[in-house]
């Protein structure tokens, strides 16, 4: 990176493009949507040339990047938030197969597509919740950086919204499993 | 988002396109320079302004003394964070050099008002207008903080609000500090609510500092 800082633009290539498988898996780890974490990518690339005054050469590079690439996810995420929800739901189509093995399958994807439709019903704040502790699986302290809600708020909300989805998907004797 | 098609072709574009640049020399010493700069145009606003006849007797007592060392310690401590916090790799627990102080600063007004209740009764929460405080600590903080955005600039990406609220607690300090200097004579339930008036414009001038320097950086060249 100090070779960069000095004007070296294959030294400047050479990095920028070690990083990139990295900045990629960081990227998809944190966002589901190809063409999202591919953004993720180029937002970090950008942001890192911009302000590439700011790293110190006598301090190590990868704490350096590590917090410009967190700090664009974390605004990532935030401007997702904010977005609508994608119109990209395909009616699913209730047939049968000669095959009944491809029958099965069709009754798994019933399922979960169910389970998908109730988590996108919830309220905002719950299905945020579910979608980061359960389906990504982070940590409660990860997911209390990235929604600024405190632990024990994150503990309620997702409490809840497993009640809620009980109830959904099960009808009101649900919340009693 | 972008015309890139592929963040290969927009790596080749940022290497082409890649001047030299000089990394920024270290937080402390462009916080110091910043300091002396600022403390000098406070310096400057209270001798045009003159300087109490009793400020001396006023400092002899020790919570005045200590709300003014809490004032100028907000200030300082305050400054060095935001340029450290305008930084990726410096730890954000650097905002705990303002945050000490601005405690101590607001427990020793607190204080104050329990020490003006005890010695004048109700009358140390009567309503009065030193709109001086107000207006001086506005008119210092408001300036110095945008001025300040210039330097903390590539905060955008990473820190915008904690840096930019560090700045305007830091010139906020420094200018009630200044103040006591040729403070008008008001309870301190007063200067509680003024100051804090005062704190709180400027914090917004800091916010507003931030929105904009976020909304800079997130247009894409």
């Amino acid at each position: 990176m100090a070779e960069a800082q000095a004007g070296d633009q294959a030294a400047y290539q050479s990095l920028l493009t070690a990083l990139l498988p990295y900045l990629r898996a960081y990227a998809r780890r944190h966002l589901r949507g190809g063409d999202a974490a591919e953004d993720l990518v180029q937002d970090i690339l950008l942001t890192l040339h911009r302000i590439r005054q700011t790293y110190d050469p006598q301090r190590p590079f990868l704490p350096w990047l590590a917090v410009i690439a967190k700090r664009r996810m974390i605004d990532a995420l935030r401007r997702r938030q904010s977005l609508p929800v994608a119109a990209d739901d395909i009616g699913f189509d209730l047939e049968t197969f000669a095959d009944p093995a491809a029958n099965h399958q069709v009754e798994r994807n019933s399922e979960a597509e169910r389970l998908r439709q109730a988590i996108a019903e919830l309220p905002e704040g719950q299905r945020r919740a579910v979608e980061l502790l359960k389906l990504e699986e982070k940590s409660l302290k990860e997911v209390s950086e990235i929604t600024g809600m405190s632990v024990a708020a994150l503990k309620t909300t997702t409490h809840r919204a497993l009640k809620l989805l009980r109830v959904k998907l099960f009808g009101p004797e649900g919340e009693a499993r | 988002m972008s015309d890139m098609k592929h963040s290969e072709d927009l790596i080749a574009a940022l290497a082409g396109s890649a001047q030299p640049v000089k990394p920024l020399r270290p937080p402390m010493l462009r916080a110091m320079i910043w300091l002396v700069l600022a403390i000098a145009v406070v310096a400057v606003s209270v001798a045009f302004h003159g300087v109490n006849d009793d400020l001396l007797d006023d400092l002899l007592q020790p919570l005045n003394l200590l709300e003014w060392l809490a004032a100028l310690a907000t200030g300082i401590g305050a400054i060095v964070a935001a340029f450290h916090l305008s930084l990726p790799d410096r730890s954000p627990r650097w905002a705990l050099l303002a945050l000490l102080p601005a405690g101590l600063w607001l427990a020793t007004v607190g204080f104050g008002c329990l020490a003006d209740f005890a010695a004048m009764g109700r009358a140390a929460f009567a309503w009065g207008e030193p709109w001086l405080c107000f207006v001086y600590i506005t008119q210092m903080g408001v300036p110095l903080t945008l001025v300040s955005l210039l330097m903390l600039r590539y905060a955008g990406p990473i820190r915008p609000l904690q840096t930019m609220v560090m700045a305007a607690l830091g010139m906020s300090g420094l200018s009630a500090a200044g103040l006591t200097f040729f403070h008008p004579d008001h309870t301190a339930w007063l200067g509680l609510i003024w100051h804090g008036a005062a704190l709180a414009v400027v914090l917004a001038c800091g916010a507003l500092g931030a929105a904009l320097l976020k909304a800079f950086y997130a247009r894409r060249p």
